[in-house]
């Protein structure tokens, strides 16, 4: 497990830098900027949650790191910075064996990544042979390793099994073996319990957290359940039409959120542990038409708190100090306020 | 029987007949003997995992699938045998998926039209057209958008014109069947508070599925609890949550994520081995005892009755 050692070693230095990221699909009708100018840093061991409306860029954006975007889908400018190495320079050669190595993925459904027709242990073998030198008897003994440490029992006669003799949860196990089995620096998990029911899903969540704790693997989990994210991730991204809107540590965007998406979000949602009944406050308006995105603020036509400047100018990103930015215009006089409390400490 | 009682289901029970080869059946014990009532102007809530009979049982109901026994009684008649059509009209359904419930090739005004027609609702055309536009403009859409077809809609528009479609004809009773499932947060909350409000205006009562339990809690003045197609818990909402009876109930509260770091980090969470076995060959006694961690040696040969231990909180659970 060398990448593990690193991966303590290196705690809280710099492991992926997302800068100025765009990424767009020239469609028949017109360019849809799906990805429009992202930054964002990851360091080591670090677990960071994406979220953000249903077409919002989450997915691209992972595809964009793991070179998996497809046609009509293209990187058309900023960078991505993965150890030190530009991932956009490098071959499709060097892809391949930077996916798996260095970073994984996985999917909400499974099934699109398990073969059918192999056995789950064949395809585990597999997996770790297309990545490392070692042989076949060593593979496997890595492989029914790692479907221990993913919580299925009888590993040995699981590994000649086929997928569709594994349930939904057990299937989503095994996706997870196989993104961990050549140790990673960074996990992406793109809603992997989205399609799983509740006890599933927490079987899931407290896999994943006992894994990244005995790891330290950094995690970028993309979902669109505020409390998965809110349970295990240091930091959040929120994401709206392509963009940044806010981002912080977890509890700087629970507790004391500035953008009034991440605010409307959190709002309309209903508490289980709410005491009494309270009506919900929506966000109102509908999503954003990506083939036509309102000029100016993409969240404007459903915001509140809309004024003139935010039809007409795109706003700055804000930085609120401790990491945690945002990008409103309403926060243009907080920022100077923030700023003057900086200068006079003691006032 | 309560005269307050809108629906009222007694042992109601819904096996699927599968053909496994040559002239031999295997049965799918999709609902399991449910007993329960719904109020007039109530909405009971209905959760439990995938597969465990949730919209079997609602569909059950409107005997969109006949019962394999038990009873159904609908405003204190026996609609178990009878004709349906005379109840279609006031027993209505809202699916899913917006989408696929949708004609693509007939515009809004021609599916909500086309309900109110079936029905025989309205006097003249100029009456079927100002009830489209009311329908549309009560949903929060306009009355222009009766020229379009689904496809120029956002999901959660799509999932408005469902509701109108369902609105239509006046009904009494509305299955939601994960109403709001296929919709964004930002979205489920509009469409949650126009549910409500429709409730309140026509005096409706819902029987809402939902996998999300936070948004069945909010909406719900009662709940009960599925699992392998038993109903194993029924109780007012606050109830069942601050004071659930049945294990399984306790499992799937705690499984709940919070949004909330503090809380979510520091609850303790029941995690249940295993995985739920399949409803062509349950479990003997009490289908949860293969996971249950309090199962003893009873569970499993007894079927646990049906009691109420609470006013109006019901479980079935050989331990409480
Ligand atoms: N093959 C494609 N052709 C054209 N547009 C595409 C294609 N794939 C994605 N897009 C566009 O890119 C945008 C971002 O999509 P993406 O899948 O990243 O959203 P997401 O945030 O992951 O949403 P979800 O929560 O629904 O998974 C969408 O608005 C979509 O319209
Ligand atoms: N028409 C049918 N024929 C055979 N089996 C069926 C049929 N409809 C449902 N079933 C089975 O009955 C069981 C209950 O299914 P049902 O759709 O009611 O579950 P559910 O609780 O609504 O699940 P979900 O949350 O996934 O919608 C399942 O095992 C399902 O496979
Ligand atoms: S910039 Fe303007 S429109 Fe955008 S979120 Fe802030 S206040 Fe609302
Ligand atoms: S009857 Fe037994 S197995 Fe079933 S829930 Fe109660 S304790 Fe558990
Ligand atoms: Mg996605
Ligand atoms: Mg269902």
């Amino acid at each position: 497990m060398n990448n593990m050692v690193n991966n303590m070693d290196k705690k809280n230095q710099k492991l992926l830098e997302v800068k100025d990221l765009r990424v767009s699909f020239f469609t028949p009708v017109g360019e849809v900027k799906a990805v429009g100018g992202i930054s964002y840093d990851l360091n080591y061991g670090e677990v960071m949650g994406i979220v953000g409306e249903s077409g919002s860029g989450k997915s691209v954006e992972a595809y964009a790191i793991m070179g998996l975007l497809q046609s009509p889908g293209k990187v058309v400018g900023g960078s991505i910075t993965f150890d030190g190495e530009d991932v956009l320079a490098k071959s499709e050669k060097e892809m391949q064996a930077f996916r798996g190595n260095q970073v994984s993925m996985i999917f909400q459904n499974p099934m699109t990544c398990l073969n059918p027709v192999y056995t789950i242990g064949d395809q585990l073998i597999e997996a770790i042979r297309c990545h490392k030198k070692i042989s076949k008897a060593e593979a496997r003994e890595k492989s029914i390793e790692m479907l221990k440490l993913v919580g299925i029992n009888n590993p040995e006669r699981r590994m000649n099994q086929y997928p569709h003799e594994f349930s939904g949860g057990m299937r989503q196990r095994v996706m997870i073996a196989m993104g961990l089995i050549c140790d990673p620096k960074m996990l992406i998990a793109d809603e992997p319990t989205t399609a799983l029911d509740v006890t599933i899903q927490a079987q899931i969540i407290e896999l994943m957290k006992d894994i990244q704790q005995k790891t330290q693997m950094a995690i970028i989990f993309i979902t669109h359940n505020l409390g998965v994210v809110a349970e295990i991730c240091d930091r959040v991204t929120v994401m709206y039409a392509g963009k940044i809107v806010e981002q912080g540590n977890v509890e700087d965007i629970f507790y004391r959120p500035h953008h009034p998406y991440t605010m409307g979000l959190l709002r309309s949602m209903p508490r289980l542990d709410a005491e009494e009944y309270e009506r919900l406050i929506p966000i109102e308006g509908t999503p954003v038409d990506m083939l036509n995105p309102p000029a100016g603020c993409p969240f404007g036509p459903r915001c509140e708190h809309c004024m003139k400047i935010c039809l007409r100018r795109e706003p700055p990103q804000i930085d609120l100090g401790n990491g945690h930015t945002a990008a409103c215009w309403l926060l243009v006089d907080e920022a100077k306020r923030l700023a003057k409390k900086e200068e006079t400490p003691n006032e | 029987m309560n005269n307050n009682d809108l629906i009222r289901v007694e042992n109601l029970r819904k096996y699927f007949s599968i053909k496994m080869g040559f002239m031999k059946y295997h049965y799918v014990q999709a609902v399991e003997d449910a007993n329960f009532s719904i109020k007039k102007g109530e909405t009971l809530g209905l959760v439990g995992e995938s597969g465990c009979g949730k919209t079997t049982l609602g569909r059950t109901i409107l005997r969109l699938h006949e019962p394999t026994s038990g009873k159904i009684f609908y405003d204190g008649e026996d609609i178990t045998n009878v004709r349906m059509l005379p109840y279609r009209r006031k027993m209505q359904i809202i699916f899913q998926d917006p989408s696929a419930s949708l004609d693509p090739r007939m515009t809004v005004g021609e599916t909500i039209g086309e309900a109110i027609d079936i029905h025989k609702l309205a006097d003249s055309r100029k009456d079927r057209s100002d009830r489209i536009h009311k329908l549309l403009t009560q949903v929060g859409l306009n009355s222009e958008h009766a020229n379009r077809y689904p496809h120029e809609f956002s999901g959660g528009q799509q999932q408005r014109i469902g509701i109108a479609r369902a609105l239509a004809v006046q009904p009494e009773f509305i299955v939601c069947d994960e109403p709001v499932s296929a919709l964004d947060v930002s979205i489920q909350s509009q469409i949650v508070n126009m549910l409500e409000d429709m409730q309140q205006e026509m005096g409706l009562t819902y029987l809402f599925i939902a996998h999300d339990i936070s948004v069945v809690k909010h909406i719900s003045n009662r709940i009960g609890v599925m699992y392998l197609g038993n109903v194993v818990e029924l109780a007012e909402s606050n109830e069942l949550y601050n004071n659930p009876l049945h294990p399984y109930t306790k499992t799937l509260m705690s499984a709940v994520p919070v949004p909330d770091p503090k809380i979510s980090r520091e609850r303790k969470r029941i995690i249940l081995e295993g995985d739920i076995p399949s409803p062509m060959n349950p479990p003997s006694g009490c289908r949860f005892h293969t996971r249950c961690p309090y199962a003893i040696s009873r569970c499993k040969e007894e079927i646990p009755a049906w009691r109420e231990l609470a006013p109006d909180h019901f479980a079935a659970c050989h331990i409480i």
